[in-house]
């Protein structure tokens, strides 16, 4: 009963191995974009001040590509997502910059055009399972209910039994059975799964996955990112993965974008990326793993603390914890994200000098 | 309850020797929990229980980390709930300090509670979205009288947040204001507040990002040194487990099937699941892992485990006996810590 297939994990694992230029990317037809997110910027009042939690931020998603997304926890990660999913509130929230779904101006349509796109054709796997679902309804109920909702003139009988096949499919056992339990019957991987099953459930366009399988142990991490993989070949759905996982983001993305206090500090092929940084901030990321030979000892941290939102340092605002901070680094608007090599970007004044193995 | 019989050998025997805290603090004896199922309107649950945690025993130490691991829905939340009794256990014994914990009424429960804090798997749900930061560490030293003085709680509270990484500032925001490897953080600064001897870390730093979390776990480590206390950790990543533990559990479907010291269990893992599981860790480099192996099948429902060995429904090694016998968590062979494997035995590549 055993198969040994090294890269069962993901499907394939494309275009980051191939030689530079034969990958599409240089050229995109404009109709292959599924998102483009430009200068996205997202600020919260607050007793405080404002807190800058989006500072510029600009990517676009093409149709079935996978797309990591790794940085500081409070970077603004899961804020710029929620944003793409209308999620904030305005006030506290104020958004600008440009968000579009194919061509659709996400943030000025009107409500009932951008309500056929979110939780639809874009849907969203939330980092907290527990508070995302009703504890009050089954989660069957809550499964069906995205049929009814978006697919009117559904039946209650049709809903159900896709409930439990979708919930068959990101394995969980006795579905039959478990259709008709509460959130709180369920293991927090469990209800994580239940989460994937309900934003796959419309076979959307783009899916937003935000730490979708920190809470599943590996076995069923490795068999949902499968799952994944095939929604992206049968339907090619965009895949945007949100995690701190490097080793997820190593056999299951293609490009990575890597965020510190709100922008993006470096883009590019995962493998390149994590081959040889071209941020310190990223450097600091990957030495600070916890790797078999730091066992009985300190693990490597980045110094400092994180920024505080609502004063950013001026200049890089990494600049603060950073190794290779000269008084360049340190004043001014700060380095912007700019090409370092083929396909990759970077936000260091030093970033060739990385890449170069300097 | 087949294995209870069988596994009457006293569950520290054969354990980490040699190591130098040997003093039990926590003992844990065929603890059971059972879930009653409700069954929908038209389906009532029959009587049928979810087997969460089965005849589960082990030691921890004074000083010690124990890890624990195991696919999700395994039983690792329901079995520390229970040790610490957040969930009333169906069967078994919880000897803490040498006082059997489920004799306890609830008043003496409560005072206890002191010594043993849990920080949750779920830093969203976990934490009182009416109260500041301040207000959520404070809380516990307004319940347990004297342990903080009320002159040193400003000063506690600053050093507690600096401690796991967030500024004195934070104190007077609320959780939703804070990302949610933020909150998690604050969980951990609540859990440490009264000094505890036993902390039940249940996925702590699975919402960090790699630094922070080599923080936190510094920070673990750190006050593990300077106050002596021992932590159950439950984590689905790996290398987070092997970097904190001292010695590792693995479960299964409600029963712990390989124990052994962080060595035994990452270098010669003897039981199959624990082989699959090792193998499936997402790396950097896949090239530089073994062969992967796929655990095909279903998971078996707690429901109704399959008779014998929960795991041979999905074990490469399965044979007849493995479905009339139930394989006993001991010592076999050349294997020199506990599997519950009639087939025990280090894996060829
Ligand atoms: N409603 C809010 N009001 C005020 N500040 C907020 C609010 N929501 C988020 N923030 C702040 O915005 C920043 C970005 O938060 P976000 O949740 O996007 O972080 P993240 O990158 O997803 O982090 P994590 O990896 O920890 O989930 C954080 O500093 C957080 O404290
Ligand atoms: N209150 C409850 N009522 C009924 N069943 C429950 C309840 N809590 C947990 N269960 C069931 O008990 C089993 C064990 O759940 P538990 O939360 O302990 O798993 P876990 O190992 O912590 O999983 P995860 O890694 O996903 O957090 C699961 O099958 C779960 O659905
Ligand atoms: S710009 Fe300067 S401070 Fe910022 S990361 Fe690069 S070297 Fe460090
Ligand atoms: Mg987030
Ligand atoms: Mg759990």
């Amino acid at each position: 009963m055993v198969d040994l297939n090294p890269a069962a994990e993901c499907g394939e694992r494309p275009s980051s191995s191939e030689p530079p230029g034969s990958a599409a990317a240089t050229v995109t037809p404009p109709t292959d974009v599924a998102l483009a997110v430009s200068d996205l910027r997202v600020a919260f009042e607050s007793p405080h001040g404002l807190v800058r939690a989006v500072n510029g931020v600009s990517f676009s998603i093409r149709r079935g590509e996978t797309v990591g997304i790794l940085g500081e926890s409070g970077s603004g990660k899961s804020v710029s997502v929620s944003a793409v999913m209308g999620l904030l509130d305005r006030p506290p929230a104020h958004i600008t910059g440009d968000i579009r779904f194919r061509g659709v101006d996400l943030l000025r349509a009107p409500a009932r055009e951008t309500r056929r796109i979110r939780g639809n054709r874009i849907s969203m796997v939330f980092q907290d399972p527990v508070t995302a679902l009703n504890p009050s309804l089954t989660v069957g109920y809550q499964i069906g209910e995205l049929f009814r909702v978006h697919r009117p003139g559904t039946s209650r009988r049709y809903a159900l039994r896709e409930a439990v096949e979708l919930m068959d499919r990101v394995g969980i056992p006795s579905a039959r059975e478990r259709v008709h339990g509460y959130p709180h019957e369920l293991s927090g991987g469990m209800s994580q799964r239940i989460m994937i099953a309900m934003a796959i459930a419309l076979k959307p366009d783009i899916l937003i996955a935000d730490e979708p399988t920190t809470a599943l142990d590996v076995t069923v991490q490795a068999q949902i990112m499968a799952l994944l993989a095939e929604l992206r070949r049968e339907t090619g759905m965009a895949l945007i993965l949100i995690t701190h996982d490097v080793g997820v983001v190593s056999e299951c993305t293609e490009r990575v974008m890597v965020m510190y206090a709100g922008r993006i500090v470096e883009s590019g092929p995962t493998g390149a990326i994590l081959a040889r940084p071209a941020h310190p901030y990223t450097a600091g990321l990957m030495s600070s793993m916890p790797r078999a030979e730091m066992k009985n000892r300190r693990l490597v941290v980045i110094e400092g603390a994180p920024p505080v939102m609502t004063a950013i340092p001026p200049g890089c605002a990494f600049h603060p914890r950073c190794g290779r901070r000269r008084p360049l680094c340190t004043g001014g608007g700060g380095p912007g994200l700019r090409g370092v090599a083929e396909e990759r970007a970077s936000a260091c004044h030093f970033a060739a000098e990385m890449v170069a193995g300097g | 309850m087949a294995g209870a019989a069988g596994t009457a050998r006293h569950p520290a025997q054969g354990e980490r020797a040699g190591a130098v805290l040997r003093e039990p603090l926590l003992e844990v004896e065929h603890l059971v929990k059972h879930y009653p199922v409700r069954g929908g309107l038209l389906r009532p649950g029959g009587g049928k229980v979810v087997r969460a945690v089965d005849d589960v025993s082990f030691v921890l130490h004074r000083g010690e980390t124990l890890g624990i691991v195991g696919e999700s829905g395994c039983g690792k939340s329901t079995l520390s709930r229970a040790i610490l009794r957040l969930t009333e256990p169906t069967g078994g014994r919880v000897r803490f300090a040498g006082e059997d914990l489920l004799q306890l009424s609830r008043r003496e429960m409560r005072a206890r509670r002191r010594h043993l804090q849990i920080v949750f798997q779920d830093p969203f749900a976990s934490l009182n979205p009416r109260m500041t930061v301040a207000q959520i560490i404070r809380e516990p030293w307004s319940i347990f009288k004297g342990v903080v003085p009320r002159p040193e709680w400003d000063r506690r509270t600053a050093e507690l947040l600096v401690q796991v990484g967030l500024s004195p500032d934070d104190a007077h925001r609320y959780p939703y204001q804070f990302s949610g490897g933020q909150r998690q953080r604050i969980g951990i600064a609540r859990a440490l507040t009264l000094n505890p001897k036993l902390v039940v870390c249940d996925e702590p730093v699975s919402a960090l990002d790699v630094s922070i979390q080599a923080q936190v776990l510094n920070l673990l480590a750190e006050i593990q040194e300077k106050l002596g206390l021992s932590y159950i950790f439950i984590a689905h990543d790996l290398s987070v487990v092997r970097h904190i533990s001292d010695r590792i559990a693995v479960m299964y479907l409600g029963k712990l099937v390989e124990i052994g010291t962080w060595q035994e269990i990452y270098e010669t893992p003897a039981h199959p699941y624990t082989q699959a599981l090792l193998s499936s860790v997402p790396v950097i480099e896949p090239e530089a892992r073994g062969e992967r192996i796929i655990l095909k099948g279903e998971v078996p429902s707690p429901l109704a485990p399959p008779s014998g060995c929960r795991f041979r429904t999905r074990c490469r090694k399965a044979a007849a006996v493995c479905a009339t016998e139930e394989p006993v968590l001991e010592t076999r062979g050349a294997v020199g810590h506990l599997t519950a494997c009639h087939f025990a035995a280090p894996r060829e590549y």
